[in-house]
């Protein structure tokens, strides 16, 4: 057994001879750290971009189609009901910011050349639905809907062939302005002018034509007790991340129905966001490999290189398992050099667009990575070069002296 | 450091070589690089080790060097059978007991003349003030005082010569080897380097076993020890 004191002392000239190998040949340490640095950098860019456009894909999905929390209706019931007594318990929820209730039907709508497209009619009070929603803030065209607004429709971009995103749904040729004839579920037909057109680049929210209360009262016949239900109502909070203490306190206001968060409603937004999730992981992974065999590589050519001097090091008497630890510190070193500078240059990158944002199909995309990420990625990085250090130079380490003298 | 003119007529015995054997097997073939060699070194000797090429002498230095093992024999060192020590021992007793000068120097490129003498001693743990003093003691009597912050590729053949003899001399260890420390150098600086082993050898009683193929090295030798065939010459 070693004494403690003879560990010290080997540390010590680990450290020394590991710092002196470090910095002799400055410009092989600037190219390894460079290398290092830049997979460190392109491993958590790609992941926080891919990041970004999952938060994207989520916010646009909450925005139109679920909000945070959405209550939908019993299981053995088509509506919800008493709905106004609903959104008032729901908006004093601390955190609530918006309770849009919305009465689904069907439409068809047709152009003046007679092509049709279906959508899915939203019956809204646009006031409510500006608090909850984001079609609003996304107008590509015309205006939004006013409370008492009666013979217009507001409607989503992917069905009209002036502003979708796709051709694989059958669209109508209309802009904002334009008269259409509607047809409605309830077998009645009449002409409404679109008001306006919104659209958030996104397939899946841009496929929903709305209409007021009142226009409803007058295509449906309702009466407004008529209208105090809801096919589901969707609140919209100030954060993400308070769904379940939402959902608790609505539960506790005793509202019933099905009430579920915005990951319970995008399940297959969720598969596709979640598939891309291992996308970057196995991006990370490929980083982390490439990081892994970059120190390697560059510590095994530098223990080949140094072959007779590490036998010379020997016949001095400095222990093999001080030359192996000095080794491991210096690629320990060209992992934190490498790592630290890997995530100012993240840093900066991510700061440069989130400053301007990436533009994609989808909008434009603001690169996200968490502080766990970083260190995550930096714990790696920094394992990876131990074991790189360790496995590159012990099999040189333990040569025979006068093999590592005379032939290296 | 010893200081001090020293005894020469001390009987201590230092080394005890007997009877090793080295055989090197490569494929089916097994080479006899020694077949049994005996002798004995005593404390504060300077020991010749003379024969032609090939004859082994480098190959009896390396065993006695610890930087390789015997196949059978053994060899006694201050009292301690070293062909017993395992790994860790073997290296330890190389840093304390022993100091060793190749042919070609084999100085660390990316030391300082004053980074590889004090290395062996940093390594035993010394206060970095001892070792730092002892270092620039030796490159003083080395004659390198003025060089101390030059690395070795900026020196001459002779320089680095006397680089690694002042490394090797660092931890005053019991006995210097030296393999054909001038087997590369020109004849003045072979005259210096001499010189200085002698140096150290007289004034100090520092034990030297030393590898040579020159004749004319013979004077600097209290005795040789001739080496052919893997076996002591004694004609």
């Amino acid at each position: 057994m070693l004494s403690l004191k003879k560990i010290i002392d080997g540390m010590d000239i680990a450290f020394f001879l590991a710092m002196k190998n470090l910095f002799h040949n400055k410009k092989m340490l600037i190219l390894i750290i460079a290398i290092i640095s830049l997979g460190f950098l392109s491993t958590t860019f790609s992941t926080s971009v891919i990041n970004g456009l999952k938060y994207q894909i989520e916010e646009k999905a909450i925005s139109v189609m679920t909000g945070n929390v959405m209550i939908e209706p019993k299981e053995d019931e088509d509506f919800i009901y008493d709905v106004d007594e609903i959104v008032k318990k729901a908006l004093a929820i601390p955190g609530v910011v918006g309770v849009s209730p919305h009465i689904n039907r069907g439409i068809t709508l047709v152009d003046k050349y007679g092509s049709k497209a279906s959508y899915q009619l939203k019956i809204i009070n646009p006031e409510k639905e500006a608090f909850a929603s984001a079609i609003d803030n996304n107008i590509l065209s015309g205006r939004y809907l006013s409370k008492k607004t009666t013979g217009e429709i507001f409607i989503g971009a992917d069905l009209t062939k002036k502003y979708r995103m796709q051709e694989a749904l059958p669209s109508i040729d209309a802009d904002a302005g334009d008269k259409i004839t509607a047809m409605f579920d309830n077998g009645v037909v009449k002409q409404v002018k679109v008001r306006g057109i919104y659209g958030l680049s996104f397939a899946a929210t841009d496929i929903y034509a709305y209409i007021t209360k009142e226009e409803a009262k007058q295509v449906f016949g309702m009466t407004d007790e008529e209208m105090d239900v809801a096919s589901e109502i969707m609140i919209k909070t100030r954060d993400r991340g308070i769904e379940e203490d939402i959902i608790f306190k609505l539960k506790q206001f005793g509202i019933t129905g099905k009430i579920s968060s915005w990951q319970e409603k995008l399940g297959v937004i969720n598969q596709f966001t979640d598939s891309i999730l291992i996308v970057s992981k196995i991006t990370g992974l490929i980083g982390i490999i490439i990081a892994f065999a970059t120190i390697y590589i560059m510590i095994y050519i530098n223990v080949m290189n140094k072959r007779s001097q590490i036998g010379i090091m020997k016949a001095l008497g400095i222990t093999k398992e001080t030359i192996l630890v000095s080794y491991i510190i210096q690629s320990f070193c060209y992992g934190i050099i490498g790592g630290l500078l890997g995530v100012i240059l993240t840093r900066y990158v991510i700061w440069h667009y989130t400053i301007n944002p990436i533009v994609m199909p989808i909008g434009d995309v603001v690169p996200l990575i968490s502080i766990t990420s970083y260190i995550y990625s930096f714990i790696i990085l920094l394992l990876s070069s131990l074991f790189a250090g360790y496995f590159a130079s012990q099999g040189v380490i333990k040569e025979n002296i006068l093999d590592a003298i005379f032939k290296g | 450091m010893k200081t001090g003119k020293q005894d020469k007529k001390e009987n201590r015995l230092l080394i005890d070589v007997k009877n090793i054997v080295k055989r090197y097997v490569t494929g089916d073939v097994i080479t006899e690089a020694l077949r049994g060699v005996s002798f004995k070194v005593y404390n504060k000797e300077f020991i010749g080790l003379m024969g032609p090429s090939g004859s082994g002498k480098s190959t009896v230095l390396h065993q006695l060097g610890l930087l390789d093992k015997p196949t059978s024999g053994q060899i006694i060192i201050d009292g301690v059978d070293v062909t017993q020590l395992h790994d860790i021992k073997r290296s330890y007793f190389r840093l304390h007991k022993l100091g060793y000068v190749f042919q070609q120097y084999r100085n660390l490129p990316e030391l300082t003349a004053l980074e590889n003498v004090y290395l062996p001693a940093r390594m035993t743990g010394w206060p970095r003030k001892k070792y730092m003093d002892q270092a620039k003691m030796l490159l003083e009597q080395v004659g390198l005082k003025e060089r101390m912050h030059h690395r070795p590729y900026e020196l001459s053949g002779g320089e680095q010569q006397r680089i690694a003899i002042a490394r090797a001399l660092v931890n005053k260890p019991d006995i210097l080897f030296a393999d054909e420390p001038t087997a590369n150098l020109d004849t003045d600086s072979t005259k210096v380097i001499m010189d200085l082993l002698k140096h150290f050898n007289e004034e100090f009683g520092q034990t030297i076993v030393m590898v040579s193929h020159e004749p004319e090295q013979i004077k600097y030798f209290d005795r040789v020890v001739r080496i052919k065939d893997g076996l002591i010459d004694l004609c």
